[in-house]
């Protein structure tokens, strides 16, 4: 570090003390953007269901430009009043270790937060802030939804340190260890375990379906986009009418058209994919401080999660099929689902999750060896399930979705419905010997190990100490085999093996609670 | 509290004893009784107002009802009877059991299944009672872990004095006490 850092480090480090005078501050001007566009996105929200009468009447819309424009710019008007009054009504204090935010217009509120009950604390720079160089603040706490305080604009330094303060007082509290000193320097010391290139990230996009996020944003134009097709179709004078006609071309040529649309449409779709997974994961690193993990991506709104080490309650090694072709993994770690409220935010941004997109098979057990070091994932021989699994599904799936097929198609011609349902029933069977062979398990004194899938495959991982309730599950068909279900229960979500030796279910179980007689240590 | 009653029961050495060998425990006898009264009161009552209806003479059915109702009849005293002999025969299947370290819940008539909650893991506690359980002197113990709502551990038809002395031994337990 050369001393310019350092004497920029020391600046900031006077700016957070600074900020903690205990004197109500206010935010820079700057956070008025911040507010009008998070007003237009509430906005936008809670009116979801207008977008398709705005679609419908696109057309009639269309024609009176004038009014459009008079409109859209009166609401962004308001939009701006909104966020100037947001900010003017915005104030927060910093103390010795609590943090006071009062904010609101018409409904106020006022938040007084202890560093102490500060979970995660998580730096977001959304596309507007990046000129300036600022940054929000996320404090979550352990609780509710509703505690969940936020300083719209600081600085990014400033912002940085005061991260850093928040978790450094937060460990104090919890533990007296150490001199204050090397806390810090504990803390401030962070190592990047994991970049992902451009090269990564589209491999990602490749293999893992990213289109929701455009399909999502899309939608309200769906209608006017297909006019536009239609019109781009007409005007280089292709009939998709006689393209896609029976009567005049062979069957064969019908398959063909059929098979390069589906193939294009493909293209677009997995185009749209790589953008996605590019607009999420841009600039991936994840780094390692003394007791947590930090993902930081993003190629408009830069997002950082952090998750601490010891919360992490089990590591999934997902491998789609394409995954298993490349020999790609995404590796995630998951903490405690805590209440509903990350239940309702969808894909990545869900806080109980950090994904580390298409790494390597190698690279991915380095991180879960990093993660958990005594874990042994990559040497267990996995024990399959029962075969009466496939029987389940051939009796319970196989056979009443081929008679189905018979039936339907009986009455009019009774040799292709034989030979449909013989194909159907052949085809579920494979697929149930399929999804039976990447079942299997494997437990050592500390860890339990799982595999499941289907065309892919995942690998689970979970300490046992961890385990928060365990069930053995049976019913009277499986029963006079003795086999069982062994279900067992974490913080983060429930896992099951099916059909397991019902001896070996009991033996686990019994492992488990007896571990948890003599290994006290929590889970959190 | 009676306390020293219950330290008495079923202690576990370290390993001699396994889930598959502990000695359970019944409910309260009144809990299937009163699942048979429920199910009974709750289709008489449907019943009997299905019937009211057609044979009462102030307001007149449309004539589909009243060539029909029978067939619904029908089908609530075979659900009733159903439940009750559920009740019957699955109610004293469900058996809990507590050691030192973790409280378990049996039941299953046709799909079996054993829960076992080590006592170190859990949040919190409740008793919950509803009005009929409270005409019965029952109650239900819900103790939650961090494992989600899902999951929570639940033992129905306790007298209300187990329930509580079964509260008063977890909360005395030396493991909930800490971050858990």
């Amino acid at each position: 570090m050369d001393n310019e850092e350092l004497s920029e480090i020391k600046v900031d480090k006077k700016q957070v003390a600074e900020l903690q005078n205990g004197e109500w501050n206010r935010l820079s001007p700057i956070s008025i953007i911040y507010f009008t566009v998070s007003s237009i996105f509430a906005f936008a929200n809670t009116l979801f269901y207008l977008i398709p009468v705005l679609a419908l009447n696109f057309n009639k819309i269309k024609e009176q430009p004038l009014i459009i424009v008079a409109v859209a710019s009166t609401v962004l008007l308001l939009f701006f009043v909104m966020g100037v009054m947001n900010y003017w009504f915005y104030r927060f204090r910093v103390g010795a270790n609590r943090i006071e935010i009062k904010q609101g217009v018409f409904k106020k509120s006022h938040i007084d937060l202890p560093f102490g009950r500060i979970q995660n604390v998580k730096l977001s720079q959304p596309l507007y802030y990046r000129f300036n160089n600022y940054s929000c603040i996320e404090l979550d706490t352990a609780g509710s939804a509703k505690q969940e305080a936020k300083i719209v604009a600081l600085k990014t330094h400033l912002a940085e340190q005061f991260r850093l303060k928040i978790l450094e007082t937060a460990n104090e509290l919890h533990a007296d260890e150490g001199g204050e000193g090397e806390v810090i320097d504990k803390a401030s010391n962070e190592v990047i375990l994991n970049r992902r290139s451009m090269r990564d990230l589209v491999i990602h996009g490749l293999t893992n379906n990213r289109i929701w996020i455009f399909l999502g944003a899309l939608a309200p134009f769906y209608n006017a986009i297909s006019d536009v097709l239609a019109q781009f179709f007409e005007s280089i004078g292709f009939d998709a009418e006689a393209y896609f006609s029976i009567e005049t071309q062979a069957w064969w040529e019908l398959g063909l058209h059929v098979l390069s649309v589906a193939m294009l449409i493909m293209l677009v779709v997995v185009l749209l994919s790589v953008v996605g997974a590019i607009l999420m994961f841009y600039k991936y690193t994840l780094s390692k401080t003394s007791d947590r993990y930090i993902r930081r991506s993003g190629l408009l709104t830069k997002h950082e999660v952090s998750m601490k080490l010891s919360r992490i309650q089990i590591m999934v090694q997902a491998q789609d099929w394409l995954d298993l072709i490349l020999g790609r993994v995404n590796l995630s770690f998951e903490q405690n689902t805590s209440g509903a409220a990350n239940a309702n935010k969808s894909g990545e941004h869900m806080a109980n999750k950090l994904l580390v997109p298409s790494v390597t098979v190698d690279e991915s057990l380095a991180l879960m060896q990093d993660a958990m070091p005594t874990q042994k994932l990559g040497e267990q021989t996995f024990k399959p399930i029962s075969k009466r699994y496939i029987l389940r599904s051939f009796l319970f799936i196989a056979l009443p979705v081929a008679a189905l097929v018979f039936i339907a198609m009986f009455q009019k011609e009774p040799m292709t419905a034989s030979v449909s349902a013989v194909v159907v029933l052949s085809i579920i069977t494979a697929l149930s010997v399929i999804r039976w062979k990447r079942w299997g398990y494997s437990y050592d004194n500390e860890y339990f190990y799982l595999r499941k899938g289907f065309l892919g495959v995942n690998y689970y991982c979970f300490p046992m100490h961890k385990v928060q309730q365990v069930q053995f599950k049976q019913n009277i068909f499986i029963r006079q085999y003795r086999l069982a279900t062994l279900k067992v229960v974490l913080a983060s979500g429930a896992k099951f093996v099916p059909y397991m030796p019902a001896k070996e279910v009991q033996s686990i179980i019994n492992r488990i609670l007896s571990q948890l007689v003599v290994d006290k240590r929590s889970w959190m | 509290m009676s306390n020293e009653i219950l330290s008495n029961q079923q202690v576990e050495l370290l390993g001699t004893c396994n889930v598959e060998d502990m000695k359970l425990q019944a409910l309260s006898p009144k809990y299937r009784t009163l699942n048979i009264s429920v199910s009974l009161v709750i289709g008489f009552v449907i019943i009997g107002i299905l019937v009211l209806l057609a044979v009462q003479p102030f307001i007149s059915m449309p004539d589909k009802y009243l060539s029909y109702y029978h067939i619904v009849v029908f089908a609530v005293v075979f659900l009733t009877l159903w439940s009750v002999l559920y009740s019957f025969f699955a109610d004293p299947k469900k058996q809990y059991a507590l050691r030192e370290f973790d409280v378990h819940f049996q039941s299953g008539l046709l799909f079996f299944r054993t829960v076992s909650q080590p006592i170190m893991r859990i949040q919190h506690i409740e008793i919950e009672r509803g009005p009929l359980e409270r005409s019965a002197g029952l109650a239900t113990l819900q103790v939650f872990s961090a494992g989600g709502a899902h999951h929570t551990f639940e033992i129905p038809g306790l007298t209300y004095e187990t329930a509580i002395e079964l509260r008063q031994f977890i909360l005395n337990h030396k493991d909930v006490s800490q971050d858990g």
